[in-house]
């Protein structure tokens, strides 16, 4: 299983792809979590990935076939770029109100892929920090793709934060695991 | 191989697992340049200082050839030594390199590989380590964390073992490995405390018992000097076995000084060093379900390069494809394929050899471009079409 996130420096793209790959670790999974690659920067187009399997994991390459695309950053999310090398049967989960008309029309030639979205920036906001965002959608995650459960998210998160963080973070988890919509 | 359950495992990335290994060897001095090109490493390392875990000298350095400078000062007084870098702070380094060899001191280092300037770029390659091949050093690569991690105990016992006492460089992939997280087995403090006792040595500065290091020698002693590290450096193969036959007793890991996979009824082997050659493993394995009879050479003890250990598995071999990270402008091949076509020569053994450099400058490599690479190779085998020789570019832009 190959998952790729897209976002922007700063929004916790490659943080919420370790996660992700520390939960499945909690599940017995092997994992691979690593950042496309480059001197983080604020604000610049982000990618980072995740490989997960039953089997030790060989193979170092980027992923160019995902199972999983996520896009972390709303305006980022209407573009369909995203749904590059999308495996034919895939999922893509976006921050997002809604879906853009190009993405729908990009995505119908591919009939069997599911696509989730939530507004994981309305969620972080409405804790009082966008930051909270990159949990949403890792909740988010859990709910669509079934690939981790909320549970082992919710365990890693509570090895790396603590207080009002950790709170503010299980919350927008939860939220984004009750509000993902599928389009 | 003993695999362990991925929920035993702790996630740390390839820098992290370096860092907690080097804090576990008790290491007594670290010194950096702990500005870019520098890695995780040495930052995960101020704070195990800093806050007590570890007890240490950090000294935080103004430039990697003082870094190296301020190693080998440290490594002559008898202590544990341990710095990291990559490209421009190795190209930095480069002058020191030697006379930490000659000077006989068991300094280890990671090498975060990545490219050098210019273009300025940071992403993975083996230009760095390749410029500083012939500096004297042992260098080890490896594959993902979990050899990181094992070989930074190893790379010490074998560094500090009196038959040897030569720096070790711990060779890992910018970025591909030094930046990725996955579940690493480690070991207990007691168990690491085992493995590498505290240095002990003869010969060190020490003020009631003088001696001079780094002393003067023209013509009448330096060629002798030098040939003590390059006959030292020979035995690292036979030592490396043992120091690895004791960690594989504790662990159960053990990873040689050549990866070899299926090799044994090949036709065609990849020799590659380095992350990309577990993304070829991959690609080996998959070739093997269609029925094409092809093998993998990990390089993973580099320097000295291991003949003995490499030679067996390509007798009975029709052709080799040897994947090299970094150039050698103007040479007859890129470096891995000038040690591989070396080795076939004075063995008598007549093969084509088709020599790649790919991934510069962070250019991925994925598993189906090694699975064309190695296809092409048993075409050209069976059509009898001659093999094109000198270097090739893989993955070039037109």
């Amino acid at each position: 299983m190959e998952v790729r996130f897209h976002g922007r420096g700063g929004q916790g793209v490659v943080t919420a792809a370790r996660l992700l790959a520390e939960a499945c670790l909690l599940e017995n999974k092997y994992s691979l979590s690593f950042p496309e690659f480059g001197p983080e920067r604020s604000g610049a187009p982000v990618r980072a990935y995740v490989r997960i399997s039953e089997e030790p994991i060989e193979v170092r390459s980027l992923v160019y076939d995902p199972e999983i695309v996520v896009s972390i950053d709303p305006r980022i999310s209407s573009s369909t770029e995203i749904l590059m090398g999308l495996d034919e049967e895939g999922t893509v989960v976006i921050n997002s109100k809604n879906v853009s008309d190009s993405l729908l029309k990009a995505i119908s030639s591919k009939p069997r892929v599911k696509l989730f979205y939530l507004d994981a920036r309305g969620i972080a906001l409405s804790l009082g920090d966008a930051r909270f965002e990159n949990s949403a959608m890792l909740g988010a995650v859990a709910k669509a793709t079934g690939v981790v459960s909320l549970g082992s998210l919710e365990s890693v998160l509570k090895t790396r934060f603590k207080g009002t963080v950790l709170e503010n973070n299980l919350k927008a988890m939860q939220l984004g695991y009750d509000k993902v919509g599928q389009a | 191989m003993s695999l362990l359950q991925p929920k035993t495992l702790k996630p740390m990335s390839t820098s992290e697992a370096v860092a907690y290994a080097v804090k576990q060897t008790n290491v007594d001095v670290i010194a950096a340049y702990p500005i870019t090109p520098q890695t995780i490493i040495v930052e995960r390392l101020s704070e195990y200082v800093n806050n007590g875990e570890l007890d240490a000298e950090y000294v935080a350095v103004e430039s990697e050839h003082s870094a190296m400078s301020a190693c080998v000062a440290a490594s002559l007084t008898g202590a544990r030594v341990f710095t990291s870098t990559a490209s421009q702070g190795l190209a930095l380094m480069h002058e020191v390199l030697y006379i930490a060899s000659s000077l006989r001191c068991p300094i280890v280092m990671a090498i975060a590989n990545r490219a050098l300037s210019a273009p300025i770029n940071i992403h993975c390659d083996h230009s760095d380590v390749m410029g500083s091949r012939d500096a004297g050093w042992v260098h080890i690569f490896v594959e993902n964390g979990q050899q990181a991690y094992d070989r930074i105990f190893q790379a010490f016992r074998l560094a500090e073992d009196e038959d040897i006492l030569l720096p070790v460089g711990v060779n890992i992939d910018g970025f591909f490995l030094s930046h990725a997280v996955e579940g690493i087995a480690t070991i207990s403090d007691n168990e690491a405390a085992m493995f590498l006792p505290p240095r002990r040595t003869k010969y060190y500065v020490d003020s009631s018992m003088p001696m001079t290091f780094g002393a003067f020698a023209l013509p009448d002693w330096y060629f002798e000097i030098k040939e003590q590290v390059a006959s030292a450096i020979e035995k690292v193969p036979k030592k490396l076995a043992e120091v690895e036959k004791t960690y594989y007793q504790m662990t159960g890991r053990m990873y040689g000084h050549v990866g070899a996979y299926k090799t044994e009824d090949a036709e065609v082997g990849l020799v590659c060093a380095g992350s990309a050659a577990a993304t070829a493993k991959f690609a080996i394995s998959r070739l093997r379900e269609k029925g094409i009879k092809a093998g993998l050479l990990s390089i993973r003890l580099f320097r000295p390069f291991p003949v003995e250990s490499i030679l067996p598995h390509v007798k009975g071999m029709k052709a080799l494809v040897v994947m090299d990270r970094a150039m050698s402008p103007g040479a007859p091949s890129a470096p891995i394929g000038q040690d591989i076509k070396t080795m076939l020569y004075d063995a008598g053994i007549n093969i084509p050899v088709a020599n790649f450099v790919y991934g510069l400058g962070g250019r991925d490599i994925s598993a189906a471009e090694f699975e064309s690479i190695i296809l092409k190779m048993v075409e050209d085998l069976r059509s009898g079409r001659p093999i094109e020789r000198g270097v090739r570019y893989w993955g070039l832009r037109s």
